[in-house]
């Protein structure tokens, strides 16, 4: 089977700077791959230049087959992939469902309450200001609007930072109930080194601009000496 | 939400009654400012919802009031014998919002234009405007053109003439509340929420799938479109346009009555305007000079103590007794 997202030879910077330097990867329909590394390897540069925020100046993006590499970030965004930035962004001053609303019509789509199932707290608070609620609310918000917007493919730049402790089992839990019960395909930076381990079916390792290391789920306890290595400082 | 409607209402009823408490040439003096109301409104849209600060709105409102003298004056060649008002008005917003959209191009879309320096484009361009207005001999250069007809409601300029101060008057708040009503109606929908939150963050609009530029582009050419109406109109009243209409001049007055009536409140731009625009004939005369300096003055005390506008502060503690939050 083919998978949902196909990278191939990534190439994209900063100006003058290569930040990545060809990188490969796969996301399958309902899979969850965790992209791990230290501190400046290019994980968060991954994602945006996935998302079209910043150019990708060689190699192909391809979701479902088709063709996204070079096209600005409202296409790829309709042509199915959601972005969860690191900080949540939500829409301060509009309400909880204001921002839902938004995150659906850019795609044409409407806001259906079976969205709000999976975020019992936003159904409480869809009438008040997202400015007020939590960090982990606003977080929970983050990833239902990229949901409302129906994407395949969601991507999440450290989803649990600044999220206390004990909402993380939570926020996990939520995650992976999109990608087994929607059948959406998850990409995530995460530092959280357990929480990945836990959630991820497949754990990439990013170095200098590339993808040096590839765990499936299966042989992840195996890997477990060899990750810590590659994450240490 | 319900009783902001209800001072709404109360507002434009009080405006439909106000000419029959005060004299003849205060109605026509009033029904002149109701364009400069339409105006704000215009500025209020672009500037207020889709953060579109422009330092030159007044070369929309120049270009409707020229496009309608030279349509009603049977000044547009091949069109002379047709001096239609209805073609006029049709031109004062279609000329504008043509010009807004090919800016639009230029300006939001590729890397985009944003902040200051779209403004100080808006301002260059207005400038350029009223230059290039003071030395086209077809427009009347610097002594602009004189004689512009009032409204004819024949189709071919014929017909009954809007000349007298009560129809006058309530023709142009006709206008300007239908106006309202459709922004309203525009800004409360989803297609409104997506325009306020490109005032918010344009970014984060891209990456939820919307063509921002397309979204501003759009929302710019309504706003300049319907400054070019209110343009329209004035010409029709005041029967004399002048390089003055499309200028810097004006382009800042409508800046100051908009943020002293509120740039986030239509109705409260629209109210800026009438206000100062009357309180300028009374205290003028009487400050001279030094009307400019109390302007100012307000201004200052404005931005200090109402960030959102004096009407707007006042029109939101009626409705719900409290300062104007976001929005």
């Amino acid at each position: 089977m083919a998978a949902l997202l196909e990278v191939r030879g990534l190439v994209a910077g900063y100006g003058g700077a290569r930040i990545l330097d060809g990188v490969d990867l796969a996301v399958e329909a309902g899979g969850i791959t965790c992209l791990l590394g230290r501190n400046g390897t290019g994980k968060t540069t991954t994602l945006k230049a996935l998302m079209g925020l910043l150019p990708a100046t060689a190699g192909s993006i391809r979701l479902g087959g088709q063709e996204l590499a070079g096209l600005p970030a409202h296409r790829i965004a309709r042509a199915g992939i959601g972005w969860v930035p690191q900080g949540r962004s939500i829409f301060a001053g509009f309400s909880v469902e204001e921002n839902l609303v938004i995150g659906g019509l850019g795609h044409g789509a409407r806001l259906d309450d079976g969205l709000l199932e999976r975020f019992p707290v936003l159904a409480e608070r869809r009438r008040q200001d997202a400015s007020t609620l939590s960090g982990g609310e606003q977080q929970q918000l983050a990833i239902a609007r990229a949901l409302a917007g129906r994407p395949r493919l969601l991507l999440l730049d450290e989803p649990t930072e600044g999220i206390q402790p004990s909402l993380v089992d939570r926020l996990a839990e939520t995650l992976a109930g999109i990608a087994r019960e929607d059948g959406i395909g998850l990409l995530l930076v995460e530092q959280n080194l357990d929480l990945a381990l836990g959630l991820a079916d497949r754990v990439l390792v990013m170095e200098k601009g590339r993808i040096e290391y590839v765990v499936e789920a299966a042989g992840l306890a195996d890997a477990l000496p060899a990750l810590e290595a590659r994450l240490s400082i | 939400m319900k009783r902001q409607r209800l001072v709404q209402g109360f507002v434009w009823a009080g405006l439909a009654l106000l000419p029959l408490f005060i004299g003849e040439w205060q109605v026509l003096q009033l029904a002149q400012f109701l364009t400069y109301g339409l105006f704000a409104m215009s500025l209020a849209l672009a500037w207020g919802r889709l953060g579109l600060l422009s330092f030159g709105q007044a070369l929309f409102f120049g270009l409707g009031a020229y496009a309608m003298a030279l349509a009603t004056m049977g000044r547009l060649p091949g069109l002379e014998a047709w001096p239609s008002s209805w073609l006029g008005l049709a031109l004062a917003c279609l000329v504008p919002w043509s010009v807004a959209q090919l800016l639009g191009f230029f300006l939001f879309h590729g890397r985009g234009l944003r902040g200051a320096y779209f403004g100080i484009t808006m301002l260059a361009l207005a400038v350029l405007a009223e230059r290039l207005t003071q030395g086209a001999g077809w427009l009347g250069g610097l002594n602009g053109l004189i004689g512009v007809p009032p409204l004819a409601l024949g189709l071919d300029g014929g017909g009954p003439v809007l000349f007298d101060a009560l129809p006058t008057y309530w023709v142009m708040l006709g206008v300007a509340f239908a106006v309202f009503v459709g922004l309203e109606a525009l800004l409360a929908s989803s297609r409104g929420l997506a325009m306020t939150a490109v005032r918010e963050n344009e970014d984060r609009l891209g990456y939820l799938g919307y063509d921002v530029a397309a979204i501003k582009r759009h929302g710019f050419a309504l706003s300049a479109a319907i400054a070019g109406l209110a343009g329209g109109l004035f010409a029709s009243q005041f029967g004399f346009v002048s390089p003055k209409l499309i200028g810097f001049g004006l382009s800042a007055e409508v800046l100051i009555w908009t943020a002293l009536g509120g740039r986030e409140m239509l109705l409260a731009a629209f109210l800026g305007a009438l206000l100062l625009s009357w309180t300028e004939t009374v205290l003028a005369g009487l400050l001279g000079a030094y009307w400019l300096l109390a302007l100012a003055g307000l201004l200052v005390l404005s931005v200090l103590f109402f960030e959102r506008g004096f009407v707007a502060g006042i029109l939101t503690f009626i409705a719900e007794g409290r300062r104007p939050g976001r929005r």
